[in-house]
């Protein structure tokens, strides 16, 4: 190795020169053809819609254009630098792609192409490793394989249609394709959004500790997400992830949790899973948020991305209805927020500013706005509660089942403008909605909903499904809090 | 036990007639929701609107009180105030009223000493006077085959599943979300404060109605510990018992008081009741609704070890890991079925132990073929089929996908005799074809008697808690 490779790939491994690897200036993709089930046709399709600036250059001896570009038969028949290559090719080619790329100076490659490590085949792993080994000689760096490579909208590169085109504040990698695509589309349909995101596969050059350090020193970052199903060098994880937390919250999902998946992780992406004991301990110690599915991820994501930091875990929970009420004063307790009974000087301090409230007003928590018998009584009840000091959070739960008639619809509108302006008045509290599926086939069930999902989220209210979806997350929420309060106290 | 073996609450479930106490004009009022559900209905007997000061509402005439009506009045909806029931109470003992349902809240579970006193007060005059009461704060009544109903969210047609529940928001999101995926009730009660009728006697009376072959159950505290213990044992060897019981933590407890006065008690106490019981618990509405779908569709299990088909690497991955988590057995497929996936689908990656991807595009047509495979495999006994919108990203993908579900329909067939849960997230995504595909989806799995779950996790834990039941009953044969 001489000196000049040797301190480039010290810089590689530092993982700081992703930054620039993610920005492009053109981009190849090895084995686009004009078929329109071709993967690397797609991806063209794609890098076009979401409007990525620079040229971009299918490659495939077999043809001498694709969708309107010029093919090329081999990377080093392209006329202008290459930085950023696709490889939709099968394994067997791969040894040649990643000659080519060196000799032609390409920055980055990325394997979508798959097959290799994962299979569990001694010669399919030795030949990945074959793989790792020359690109490192010849100071390539490698995204892959088998896996769907970056999603950077700020800088035009996706690898789906339906991705959104506006940058957020979410760094996000991940072990899995499904995943990367799953969360993006769920967060971002909610008003969520990603500075990158990336689907690493077999981590083969670029793995969870370097997009770690990436994302923890990225400027535009604020909140990281990840899925992992192993690592490759533990105690480095850990040293970024101790790095990480106090400046950024970090929340995993770490799949292969069970015997059963850590079976499913090794023909996935090849990666030891490892105790999961020893991982949720580590989690803890380390400040960093686990969660269990990518639904949860979501859930965190809103908190961290949407609230301000709590004072505290005291939640008041305003309902319309008894059975929910029960409902949520149970997930809330379970997940480990604490509801507690209203003063008598806060039940005093309501009751003085509720207009023509007849007898006994019920002030418990959760708060039920249908046993009032006054239906306008609940903005004169929510501003005290939530400026009193005995609220730490507030979650509102709007029924959805009930929307049967065109008057609860509105009555939907109504609570949720209650709760905005509630939120524009009190903007240090944190607050959330939980509205719920209806799980309804009805079309404009489904669509007024999604609307009022996005408005509530727009105005800066995080939205869950269910009342124990927000409660774990709030709970958690508050954890990360209680990590950082701690940290500051030593 | 009535004369004809019919279980007391029988005839009063079937009324020839109607009266509405408390009925009003205004469009918004839920009095006005009763008379406009029952009419679309088409309740067979007459509808009585009572209101001293209205003459007619809804195109009926209204009766200024009960004993001005001409014919019997079998049946009595209050939407009155709490302060008036006690003269209406006299009033139904007098017209030979048999049920009474109160509406009408804001009486034991207000806390307040007076409103105690007042409930206990009605529930003395009624027992005096030989009528019963159903609530009070409590949406009473759905008996489809009957036409009886509270709201139009509710199927017309009849089915098997008898619920009753201490919430009426419960009874709508469980009824509306199990109904969407197929799910029929025989009835359902929604019983409150239970001044009179109670959780024992609604439980005695499903356990005997022939109508009904599962029962589910929302409450929140019992009145008569000993007896709903004893009803639970005797019934479940019959039918599942499905129960959700609200007041699980302190603070749920504190809110099922001022929600419908009853007591909670200690969550150990009841998980430990229920499971010697062998009744199946439920966390949730959305749970509750699971597990009625699991019982309701699905032929009974042999054991544990769960076959996933379908999605790709990371769902493999969480789906291996909440099944295992749940206590199912993931069990590993043998290297000869393996082998003959590969055959059915030569795109297929290396996921193929179980869970076995079929990401992989052609593959997706392959699915069923390798459902029946796997089916037949006398080391499975369960099976999870995999499905989403993800990777569609192309309009020419999602109408191919649309056109591929049919092999939803015959699905079933290709495995007759063992459990087979379809996963299909609900409402995904923001984009219009997104929730197409997915309804359509839902739609279909439907119409084949497949039970739908929003997630893996979801599937796991019911088909999971399905197996526990049929572990009890195989239990109690052995004994």
């Amino acid at each position: 190795m001489t000196l000049a490779t040797e301190s480039a790939s010290k810089t590689a491994a530092s993982g700081g020169d992703l930054a620039s690897l993610f920005r492009p200036r053109s981009i190849a993709v090895a084995g686009a053809s004009p078929d329109d089930r071709n993967i690397g046709r797609t991806w063209l399709e794609v890098l076009r819609k979401h409007d990525f600036a620079g040229p971009l250059y299918p490659v495939n001896p077999r043809y001498s254009d694709i969708l309107g570009l010029p093919c090329y038969p081999d990377l080093t028949d392209i006329p202008g630098p290459v930085d950023y290559v696709i490889s939709c090719l099968p394994a067997h080619l791969a040894p040649t792609l990643v000659e080519a790329c060196i000799a032609k100076g390409v920055r980055l490659l990325h394997f979508f192409t798959a097959r290799m490590a994962e299979s569990g085949d001694s010669r399919r792993i030795e030949f990945e490793a074959q793989l790792g080994r020359r690109a490192r000689e010849g100071g390539l760096r490698i995204l892959g394989p088998n896996c769907m490579g970056l999603y950077h909208p700020a800088h035009g590169i996706s690898f789906a249609f339906h991705f959104p085109r506006e940058s957020g504040c979410v760094g996000y990698f991940a072990q899995s394709g499904g995943n990367t695509n799953e969360l993006i589309v769920k967060a971002g349909r909610i008003g969520i959004y990603f500075t990158q995101a990336v689907s690493f596969g077999n981590a083969l050059d670029i793995n969870e500790c370097d997009l770690l350090e990436h994302f923890s020193h990225d400027p535009q970052t604020r909140v990281i997400a990840i899925y992992i199903e192993g690592v490759k060098d533990g105690r480095r994880f850990l040293e970024l992830l101790k790095e990480t937390t106090p400046r950024k919250p970090v929340v995993v999902m770490k799949g292969g949790r069970s015997a059963a998946g850590t079976r499913a992780v090794g023909s996935h992406t090849a990666a030891l899973a490892g105790d999961m004991a020893v991982w949720t301990a580590l989690f803890r110690q380390t400040g960093v948020i686990q969660v269990y599915s990518l639904d949860e991820m979501v859930d965190l994501l809103q908190a961290f991305v949407l609230l301000p930091a709590p004072n505290g875990r005291r939640v008041s929970v305003a309902v319309g209805s008894g059975g929910p009420s029960v409902q949520s004063a149970d997930d809330c307790e379970l997940a480990g927020l604490l509801v507690q009974p209203l003063s008598a000087q806060l039940q005093e301090r309501i009751r003085e500013v509720v207009p023509h409230h007849h007898g006994e007003l019920m002030l418990r928590n959760p708060i039920d706005s249908s046993a009032f018998g006054n239906r306008d009584a609940l903005p004169h009840i929510l501003r005290p509660l939530i400026a009193s000091d005995e609220t730490d959070l507030m979650i509102q739960h709007v029924m959805v089942q009930a929307l049967g008639r065109a008057g609860e619809k509105h009555m939907l509108m109504q609570g949720l403008d209650l709760l905005i302006d509630i939120h524009k008045e009190f903007p240090e509290k944190p607050v959330a909605a939980v509205i719920g599926t209806s799980d309804s086939t009805d079309e404009w069930r489904w669509k007024d909903l999604m609307d009022q999902v996005a408005r509530c989220t727009a105005a800066g209210i995080p939205v869950y499904p269910h009342v124990k979806r927000a409660a774990q997350a709030l709970s958690r929420f508050c954890h990360y809090h209680e990590f950082l309060a701690s940290r500051k106290v030593e | 036990m009535a004369s004809n073996g019919e279980h007391p609450l029988a005839p009063l479930f079937r009324p020839r007639s109607i009266a509405l106490a408390g009925a009003s004009s205004d469009p918004s009022s839920l009095a006005m929701n009763w008379l406009e559900v029952l009419t679309a209905l088409q309740f067979r007997g007459p509808l009585y609107p009572v209101n001293p000061s209205l003459s007619e509402v809804a195109g009926l005439r209204c009766y200024p009180c009960l004993d001005e009506i001409p014919g019997p009045v079998d049946y009595v909806i209050s939407c009155i105030p709490a302060s008036g029931v006690p003269k209406l109470v006299e009033d139904c003992i007098r017209k030979g009223v048999k049920l009474l349902h109160l509406y009408t809240g804001r009486m034991a579970d207000s806390g307040e000493p007076e409103r105690i006193e007042l409930e206990a007060h009605i529930g003395e005059l009624a027992r005096r006077g030989g009528l019963r009461v159903l609530g009070p704060n409590c949406m009473g009544l759905y008996y489809p085959a009957q036409r009886i109903s509270y709201t139009f969210a509710f199927p017309r047609e009849a089915g098997p599943v008898g619920y009753f529940a201490q919430s009426g928001s419960h009874t709508l999101d469980v009824v509306c979300k199990a109904a969407l995926r197929g799910a029929r009730f025989s009835k359902v009660v929604s019983f409150g404060n239970a001044l009179d009728i109670n959780e024992c006697d609604l439980l005695e009376y499903f356990a005997q109605d022939p109508e009904t072959r599962i029962i589910a159950i929302y409450i929140e505290g019992v009145k008569d510990g000993p007896r709903f213990l004893r009803l639970l044992k005797e019934t479940t060897p019959k039918k599942p018992v499905l129960v959700h019981k609200g007041g699980r933590s302190e603070a749920g407890t504190r809110a099922t008081l001022s929600h419908t006065a009853a007591l909670a008690g200690s969550e150990r106490v009841w998980s430990a009741m229920f499971r010697q019981v062998g009744a199946v618990q439920a966390y949730n509405s959305d749970d509750l609704a699971d597990l009625i779908m699991t019982f309701l569709l699905l032929p009974p299990p042999r054991g544990r070890r769960v076959a996933v088909v379908g999605g790709a690497g990371g769902w493999a991955v969480q789906a291996a890991d909440d099944c295992d988590l749940a206590g199912l057995t993931v069990q590993p497929l043998s290297p000869d079925i393996r082998r003959q996936i590969v055959e059915l689908a030569p795109q297929t990656g290396f996921l193929l132990r179980n869970p076995v991807d079929t990401s992989a595009g052609a593959n997706r047509q392959a699915m069923p073929s390798i459902i029946k495979l796997v089916a037949e495999w006398d080391q499975i006994d369960l099976i999870i089929a995999l499905t989403s919108e993800w990777g569609l990203d192309r309009p020419r993908d999602r109408d191919a996908y649309v056109d591929s579900l049919g092999y939803l329909l015959d699905l079933r067939q290709h495995a007759p005799d063992k459990p087979l849960a379809l996963v299909a997230t609900a409402t995904a995504g923001s984009e219009e074809w997104r929730w197409r595909n997915n309804a359509e989806k839902v739609a279909r799995a439907t119409q084949s008697g497949i039970p739908v779950y929003h997630h893996v996790s979801r599937a796991a834990s019911a088909l999971s808690r399905f197996c526990e039941y049929h572990e009890f009953l195989a239990s109690r044969k052995a004994e």
